[in-house]
């Protein structure tokens, strides 16, 4: 192999690391985007044994955002390897089913991470392709994994700008169709000034 | 005596001793039918075939014998056919001096002191013929790497020269032309050295015939060679950083000035750069590089080989062009790429 060859073969064959802000991202459908890089199916030299596989950095999986009432009703199965039927233990026993919401508590990077884990195929690839998964529930990543990203993946859906993302000059400039009266009472502290001047 | 050949035997061979009363059986049955004691019998026969191998390996007897020690062979006859194969019209006797090396010489000759017989042996090797025949090889190569490849330094053209009449290619081509049975030399099969010294010594009896046409087959063997194979492997340039600055110094353009364009994962094993060279802002090459010192290295060949025009993609070689006469490309010292030939390569 000639010099140019073993280095066109190293840069073929090297790993991308990506990062994906998780900010109001649906997990679900963001795991199907993750797991395409995680397996290594956005390149055109992809075959199972190949070991081609990405790295994926998740940031923000604390503000993932859960469709309707999946935060109550998504329930995630964990067994204490306790038996159910023991009274002395108490209730958290035997199988337990927690919702979403708890889970988050405990752990706020665990749903992206199961959403990704339950995407893949439950084969012998999985344990090497979510070793590239790296999950953070803020946007503090450590340096060095950071200085190895080259690449963002886009969210799946855009985020949503909300009242307070708008700047007081945006607000103000907004065109207004009407105004309230300057004694309207917008709120009780409104009305307690009233009382008592 | 044709010698026993204990050659590996295969079923259909074996079929044709008619061991077993299957064969006649079968006789008006279409498919040939292979009885269940035919594996066995084999790997018993092949077990037994190994064990002789290993021993006349051990005691160093050569149990290869060569062909013209066969009961058929006829030298004149393959001298013939040789010609007929390679449409040439040499005498068979300076045939004779081409295939007979110094070493079947000295053996005759001590076989005949061994019997006691003295009778002059009108052998002569093929030292003379070999001589001619690589001096003509070694002219015309460089002649024609000269033309085909005006923009390639003179360092570069000696370094694919050396590499194609060594004695690994001629060695290869001597033995694809059949001389392997042709060659009288002490060991068989012939050595390296026995192939590539007949090969140019063939060289040297077709200049003495007609060198115009020992030119064209030089051409069509040993050129050709070159075909597909890529010349920044053939010539490495020891520091190409070096070489770059120089000539950018002699075309009167800007230091080249390396700088990072892409990297991936920094901070990992895999780590991945790629490197650009500038050159009066200009960018004249760039390729990647496990490190940072590797990629700017290979950045740097690749700004040559865009000069010297040697990316395996591009060169096209005019393979029937003799370019005779043909002055010495400039070194890399002075290398300018300026009055390069416009040669549009069919």
């Amino acid at each position: 192999m000639s010099r140019f060859e073993r280095v066109k073969q190293w840069a073929t064959f090297s790993r991308t690391w990506h990062v994906y802000d998780a900010k109001w991202q649906n997990p679900f459908h963001s795991a199907k985007v993750i797991t395409k890089h995680l397996e290594g199916k956005n390149k055109p030299i992809y075959h199972p044994l190949n070991d081609c596989g990405d790295h994926v950095i998740v940031i923000n999986s604390k503000h993932v955002a859960l469709l309707g009432r999946e935060w109550q009703f998504r329930v995630y199965f964990h067994h204490t390897g306790y038996p159910k039927a023991h009274k002395q233990s108490g209730h958290g026993n035997g199988p337990l089913w927690i919702p979403a919401w708890q889970l988050h508590d405990r752990d706020p990077t665990l749903i992206m991470w199961k959403a990704c884990y339950n995407n893949l195929e439950g084969n012998l690839l999985r344990p090497k392709n979510m070793a590239r998964l790296h999950v953070y529930p803020e946007e503090e990543v450590p340096e060095e994994l950071m200085a190895n990203v080259t690449h963002q993946i886009p969210g799946i859906r855009p985020v949503p700008k909300k009242l307070d993302d708008y700047t007081e000059k945006e607000r103000e400039e907004f065109p207004k169709l009407f105004d309230f009266k300057e004694d309207f009472v917008h709120d009780k502290k409104g009305l307690d000034e009233i009382k008592d001047p | 005596m044709r010698p026993l050949k204990m050659a590996q035997l295969n079923l259909g061979e074996f079929l044709r001793f008619n061991f077993g009363a299957s064969f006649h059986t079968s006789s008006n049955r279409c498919r040939s039918h292979t009885s269940r004691e035919t594996k066995p019998v084999l790997m018993e026969l092949n077990r037994r075939r190994k064990t002789i191998e290993l021993n006349n390996k051990l005691k160093e007897v050569n149990p290869m014998d060569r062909r013209s020690s066969f009961l058929e062979w006829n030298f004149q006859a393959e001298l013939a056919a040789l010609n007929g194969r390679l449409g040439e019209n040499i005498p068979a006797g300076v045939l004779t001096e081409v295939f007979t090396t110094e070493g079947h010489i000295e053996a005759e000759r001590e076989k005949q002191e061994e019997l006691n017989i003295d009778i002059p042996l009108n052998m002569k090797s093929n030292t003379e013929l070999s001589v001619a025949g690589e001096n003509l090889i070694s002219k015309i190569i460089t002649n024609w790497l000269r033309g085909a490849l005006p923009a390639l330094p003179e360092e570069g053209v000696q370094a694919v020269k050396t590499y194609l009449t060594s004695e690994d290619i001629l060695a290869d081509l001597g033995f694809h032309i059949g001389f392997k049975d042709l060659i009288m030399a002490v060991e068989y099969p012939p050595l390296k050295s026995d192939f590539a010294k007949a090969f140019k010594a063939f060289v040297g009896a077709l200049e003495r015939q007609d060198v115009d046409r020992a030119e064209s087959f030089i051409l069509d063997l040993v050129a050709v060679q070159l075909v597909g194979k890529d010349i920044n492997e053939i010539w490495d340039i020891p520091l190409p950083m070096r070489m770059l600055s120089k000539i950018l110094e002699n075309q009167g353009k800007g230091e080249p000035e390396a700088r990072l364009i892409w990297q991936l994962g920094p901070k990992t094993l895999l780590a991945n750069y790629t490197v650009g060279i500038y050159s009066d802002k200009e960018l004249i090459g760039e390729y990647h590089g496990e490190t940072l010192e590797i990629a700017e290295d290979m950045a740097a060949r690749d700004a040559l080989r865009k000069l010297f025009k040697t990316d395996v993609s591009k060169v096209v070689l005019p393979t029937k062009e003799k370019f005779a006469n043909a002055a010495p490309n400039p070194s890399a010292q002075e290398w300018t790429g300026q009055n390069l030939p416009n040669l549009i390569m069919g």
